[in-house]
């Protein structure tokens, strides 16, 4: 542990690392300001940019990112009453009722200190039970990965409980998108309708920038969101004993609700902040506070949030299943750096375990510097008018994908993804589990294979191997509960956990 | 019967699973214990199509907002995707910088804005981060200019 710890020190303090995670954790809590721009979008746009870099420095800066975005979008929630990432859609509740009683910095102090114990808290998670994981995950064979990635697309499709069988349908429809190109086994093309470029399959950017980057600029044209500003001066950042002291303990629920959620594939860091909200106004000892400016409401979600965003890396690295579509990004990230994701990601390449893990303290260290002394600037860019970010994204992007294979081909096809995406948020078809099947789908096909090739033809193998039948129990468990609730006509939950997950 | 959004894409995922079928009847399917090429295509088909007929059924039987095409919004969709598919076009043609400015322009009628200072200022400063990341800072060998 000593040792790969000092490997991950070395690794993470070379200049170019910690600039990475320095570029990652500002444009993550840039995004987390800025309107319409989240963590998914900026992945993706700057997919095409780490094809160049070393895999640590491209993981560390795109994790910088996506954890970077949390303490962002907490700013907005609490200054504007629009939450910046929808992780923090509760935030918006307290936060913004602290703000107007002139507490905004103390909101603002505690939702960063949170988020900066949770971060730790997480890490920490990651570094102990990653290795754990791993050194099961290898007696893991293809019935029980089979199960699990079965297990993960079900979660992410339920992730608005309403609405199962969208969800289902658009993991499964990324899935058959995921199978176009040469089959390996037969050397057969499949889907590709004779057009030479497919041979290879559809390029993971393309689908990305298109169906996440271009479907969502045309959405915020179509419904441009409106800002106020509270105040542009904040006092007293500088948070208070009395303060702490009422909130120490939610930071700590908090960090323990998201770090155990974010393990969970498919809840994701939105459900673990609904969840913390719920939690702390079931403990608290006045729960009419709650909705007024209670402090535990800010605390304990963005503690969450966080938490979560750092854990959800677990089943990630090491077991290679994206329990997101943003941990699906980053997946395919380390692909096109020649990864192969599986449980021999943090045995075979510690250097970047270890270096990421390292780079994420460094990392939530530098998000309280960023947010706190800096919030001058932030606030300042919570007013930048949408109208010049689109064009820019659209020029990233445009350019980014030419460089994959210097073919305006893949543009048009990204256009092409841009319509059909945005088709799907007009029906209401969350486009966030399709991107997950579309990295799963070719996993999913080989496990099957292997998995049905060993036990001679029958499927009963995924029930008489006690692993297997494990993630095969909680994924009925989970439909279960979804019918249950579908029954008792709960949809409150929906309405504010819901909207697509980052 | 009122056209629902639900209907519509019920509708939409029953062709695209029958369309599946239909296209990977021409894969091999084998059988379990050795997967040909279309066992998992036929699967994957087979599931699309059912959830799209249950939701085609659901819809039928529920009623629900007929669509309006009004709230589409059309223009920032043809507009958007239009500045890409020119970018497209252009690239290749008359080199990376004419597709920016190309970009840009179609791109910004979308928001409705025409201010033509902030045009020439905007698309002056992504042309120069462009250049900076992506030119000198990776290399990559564009074409830049039509000549």
């Amino acid at each position: 542990m000593l040792d790969n710890l000092a490997l991950g020190f070395e690794t993470a303090f070379t200049i170019s690392n910690l600039l990475y995670c320095l570029i990652g954790v500002t444009l993550g809590t840039a995004i987390g300001v800025l309107p319409g721009v989240g963590p998914i979008v900026t992945i993706s746009v700057l997919l095409p940019l780490t094809f160049g870099l070393p895999p640590e420095g491209a993981l560390i800066m795109l994790s910088g990112i996506y954890y970077g975005a949390q303490y962002g979008g907490s700013t907005t929630a609490i200054l504007v009453n629009l939450p910046g990432e929808s992780s923090s859609v509760v935030t918006c509740i307290d936060g913004y009722q602290m703000a107007r009683q002139g507490r905004a910095g103390a909101a603002l102090a505690v939702a960063a200190i949170g988020s900066l114990v949770a971060g730790c808290i997480g890490t920490l998670l990651l570094a102990f039970f990653a290795p754990l994981l791993t050194s099961v995950a290898l007696d893991l064979s293809a019935p029980e990965y089979c199960s699990l990635m079965f297990l993960s697309l079900c979660c992410t499709a339920s992730l608005v409980p309403s609405a199962l069988l969208k969800g289902l349908v658009m993991a499964l429809t990324g899935v058959l998108f995921g199978m176009v190109g040469t089959d390996v086994y037969s050397g057969l093309s499949r889907f590709t309708f004779g057009v030479p470029g497919l041979g290879d399959g559809i390029d993971f950017v393309i689908v990305a920038m298109g169906m996440f980057a271009f479907s969502e600029i045309i959405s915020n044209l179509v419904d441009p969101e409106e800002r106020k500003l509270l105040t542009t001066r904040v006092e007293g950042l500088m948070i208070r004993l009395e303060d702490l002291k009422e909130s120490w303990k939610s930071m700590l629920r908090g960090a323990g609700v998201g770090s155990l959620l974010g393990i969970i594939p498919g809840a994701g860091v939105s459900v673990a902040s609904f969840v913390a909200y719920v939690v702390e106004k079931k403990i608290a000892r006045d729960p009419s506070r709650f909705g007024n400016g209670a402090i535990e409401g800010v605390a304990g979600p963005e503690a969450a949030n966080n938490g979560a965003a750092q854990a959800s890396f677990i089943p990630t690295l090491s077991l290679g299943i994206p329990g997101s579509p943003t941990m699906a990004l980053i997946l395919g990230a380390l692909m096109i750096q020649g990864i192969t994701p599986g449980p021999d990601v943090v045995t075979s390449h510690p250097k970047l375990f270890w270096g990421l893990v390292v780079s994420m303290l460094i990392g939530n260290v530098l998000l309280v510097l960023l947010n706190l002394p800096l919030i001058g600037v932030w606030i300042r860019m919570l007013k930048v008018p949408y109208r010049w970010l689109y064009p820019g994204i659209l020029v990233f992007s445009c350019v980014g994908i030419l460089t994959i294979n210097m073919n305006p081909l893949d543009v048009a096809l990204a256009a092409l993804f841009g319509l059909v995406g945005y088709i799907f948020v007009k029906l209401d078809y969350p486009p966030a589990p399709f991107i997950l099947g579309f990295v799963l789908g070719p996993m999913i096909e080989e496990n099957l294979r292997r998995a049905l090739l060993f036990s001679e033809g029958s499927y009963s193998i995924f029930v008489t191997r006690p692993i297997s039948a494990f993630f095969l129990v909680l994924t009925a468990l989970l439909f279960v509960s979804i019918l249950v609730q579908i029954l008792k006509g709960g949809e409150r939950a929906v309405a504010i956990g819901g909207r697509s997950e980052p | 019967m009122r056209l629902t959004k639900d209907l519509l894409a019920g509708a939409f995922f029953l062709f695209l699973g029958a369309g599946a079928l239909i296209v990977s009847r021409a894969y091999p399917s084998g059988t379990a214990s050795e997967m040909g090429p279309g066992y998992f295509p036929h699967l994957v088909g087979t599931a699309i199509a059912i959830i799209g007929a249950v939701i085609v059924v659901k819809a039928l039987a529920q009623s629900g907002d007929s669509i309006t095409v009004a709230q589409w919004g059309f223009r920032p969709m043809l507009l958007i995707l239009g500045s890409v598919t020119a970018f497209a076009l252009l690239a290749n043609r008359l080199g990376l910088i004419i597709a920016i400015v190309a970009l840009v322009a179609v791109s910004r009628f979308a928001a409705r804005d025409r201010g033509l200072v902030e045009f020439v200022i905007l698309t002056a400063v992504l042309i120069a981060i462009v250049m900076c990341i992506f030119v000198l800072g990776l290399k990559v060998p564009f074409r830049l200019t039509p000549w």
